[in-house]
């Protein structure tokens, strides 16, 4: 496994960074804190299944609650991503906004909001998240998490 | 990100990582490579992955990689790895993927090339509206919950009940088109959510569905029992169980991580998350791994019977009179519990992970259709859009892979290069120059998809009959493209 040296933290450095992988899409994301990972995680990620055609009107979204438990921290990771592209196939929603409500080791709760696929151009269908290379990283004052989607 | 691993040559197809390259190696890795295919290797982190591969408890023989293979996640993509249930051996969800049983269906027509040729841009948009395709599609037939635990128990039977297709479809199919033993009850209800709609879709990505020409015929004596011949319409269907496969996947890695701890086994990479086939999580997994492996076949049968519907439509003839029958259907994502004699000439019960890898069973094994007793498996090899497919067959010299070969080309490069170095017009005029016609949802996928991404699936093809891994018997290449 390599890791990277990562950017330090000083409220304006970027979210996320693609990275190559033969078959898959791979991503590098920051975060100044656990929250703001697992926010920035979601955002990339509907970044690269899809582009909104034109600015959608907030009458059109659609809320939901997302609650996980699980055994840790890297697991839950991992859940929250596959549960929102899961949700995503099944109610044909492209999520927009993630809010994180609660976050532990092994619990989150969140509320997202997504729109229908209609308002969107498709660009990538992402299978699943795996584990593969996963690594939750903790650096100075902020996180980083390596993650790879199977496309 | 260059592999340090260093190999040892056996012969020209050959390469060894020997047990000694990492203490947790329970067994060498095999890679099956020529030297051109080889560098193409060494650029990623595939050969790790067979390293990794060689750790799981119970493996027999040894971690092997097929020449398409490339860095994928957990297994390498084009990795085989058999374990035995009766030595604390293991199923791992990541040895099969979340595409399960993703694989191939080739159909043949009566059609030669001159006879399609005017209406080959009807065909195409026809096929295109018909099986629906691209990201989440839907369509095609919606299944209530008491017709999807049907789906999941029987398959591509369960379609060819309902009218769409012949039992000889099913003896044509891996498995008759439903493997035994699956458990609907494993299978989770957002599992049957996600699969409710989309049965008989295509999805995107590198799914596909090709027209294809007969272009070299190599074995005229099996092409001629399989009723091929040269100048010849071919269809091709690359697609697996959509989202009900993938949703059956994330829900058992997660499961199964949990297993490592309880069974104190240890995995150098979580997405290789086992537990021995004999305990009651595996067991588990390899209900819903069946069941979400039926869901495909009915899949693809579906998708063929709207194959056969759009020709009928184009032509004005029926199916059968256009000679539309299945050469044959194969899984390349998977796990099955099969019969293999080991080095000490005893037979044992396996379980064999196929991660990109095709079945290929030899001239005369019990569970083929006796149709191909004689020949041997069909073997179908997808290549890239631009270039060619090939048909081999299985032979008796494979059972150093448990008979198992590759799976198409391989790809050579990321997503991201591909969209740095290729543009859609030139891909699309290099397809025209060709006389390829191409419908696709989306400029990325096309772009994703050109024929420079991929190695070239001749060279592939070439290694796996040079080890006897299969035989070839004919070339085909695509005159029309449908892409999700």
């Amino acid at each position: 496994m390599t890791y990277r040296v990562l950017p330090i933290y000083n409220g304006a450095m970027k979210t996320h960074e693609w990275i190559d992988h033969t078959s898959d899409v791979g991503l590098w994301v920051y975060g100044k804190d656990l929250q703001n990972l697992f926010k920035n995680a979601a955002s990339a990620m509907f970044e690269l299944v899809a582009k909104p055609l034109k600015n959608i009107s907030q009458s059109h979204s659609r809320k939901m609650k997302v609650r996980l438990d699980t055994f840790d921290i890297e697991e839950l990771l991992i859940r929250w991503l596959s549960e929102l592209i899961s949700l995503s196939d099944c109610k044909r929603l492209i999520f927009t906004k993630f809010e994180i409500q609660n976050l532990s080791d092994r619990h989150m709760s969140a509320l997202i909001t997504g729109q229908s696929r209609k308002y969107f151009t498709i660009e990538t269908e992402i299978k699943a998240v795996t584990y593969h290379e996963l690594k939750i990283q903790k650096k100075d004052h902020h996180y980083c998490a390596q993650i790879i989607f199977d496309v | 990100m260059e592999t340090l691993i260093s190999l040892k040559q056996l012969d020209p197809c050959r390469y060894q990582i020997p047990a000694s390259y990492n203490p947790g190696m329970r067994v060498p890795g095999l890679i099956y490579a020529n030297e051109k295919l080889l560098s193409d290797i060494l650029n990623d982190k595939a050969l790790e992955q067979v390293v990794n591969v060689a750790f799981l408890p119970g493996i027999v023989g040894q971690s092997l990689a097929m020449p398409d293979m490339h860095w994928g996640y957990g297994f390498p993509i084009g990795g085989v790895a058999a374990t035995d249930p009766q030595k604390g051996g293991v199923i791992s969800p990541g040895g099969v993927g979340f595409d399960i049983n993703c694989g191939v269906r080739f159909i043949r027509t009566n059609f030669q090339m001159e006879e399609i040729q005017e209406r080959l841009r009807d065909l195409v948009a026809i096929l295109f509206a018909h099986v629906p395709s691209g990201m989440g599609s839907k369509g095609g037939l919606r299944l209530n919950p008491s017709e999807g635990r049907q789906v999941l128990l029987k398959g591509a039977q369960w379609v060819v009940e309902k009218g769409f297709g012949i039992a000889s479809d099913l003896e044509a199919t891996e498995d008759y088109g439903a493997i035994a033993n699956a458990d609907p009850q494993a299978v989770s209800e957002r599992a049957y959510e996600r699969g409710k709609s989309q049965l008989g879709t295509l999805g995107s990505g590198n799914h596909f569905l090709e027209i294809q020409v007969v272009d070299q015929v190599f074995a005229p004596d099996v092409a001629e029992e399989l009723g091929l011949f040269a100048g010849q319409i071919t269809v091709m269907v690359h697609c697996g169980s959509r989202g009900l496969g993938y949703q059956v996947c994330d829900d058992y890695c997660h499961s199964i991580g949990k297993c490592l701890e309880k069974y104190d086994i240890y995995v150098p990479d979580r997405q290789l998350a086992c537990a021995p086939v004999e305990s009651i999580e595996g067991q588990e997994y390899l209900g819903a791994m069946r069941a979400a492996a039926n869901y495909a076949f009915a899949n693809r049968q579906y998708i063929m019977h709207q194959i056969r519907k759009s020709f009928e439509k184009v032509f004005q003839k029926s199916w059968q009179s256009m000679g539309m029958n299945l050469i044959y259907d194969v899984a390349h994502n998977i796990a099955k519990i099969e019969k293999h004699k080991l080095d000490d000439g005893r037979e044992r019960r396996l379980c064999v992970h196929r991660k990109g890898a095709t079945r290929a069973f030899p001239p005369g094994h019990p569970e083929l259709a006796e149709r191909y007793r004689r020949i041997g498996q069909p073997v179908i090899i997808p290549g890239d859009m631009g270039r060619y497919s090939y048909l081999l067959v299985g032979m008796e010299s494979a059972a150093e892979t448990f008979y198992s070969c590759c799976h198409g080309a391989g790809r050579v490069m990321s997503r991201s290069k591909a969209n740095k170095t290729f543009n859609v017009k030139d891909v699309l005029k290099g397809l025209e120059d060709k006389g390829i016609v191409i419908q696709a949802h989306s400029k990325a996928t096309i772009i994703e998809e050109a024929s420079g991404v991929y190695k070239d699936v001749s060279e592939v093809v070439d290694v796996v009959v040079q080890a006897g891994l299969s035989k070839k018997v004919c070339r085909m290449r695509p005159v029309g493209v449908v892409k999700g």
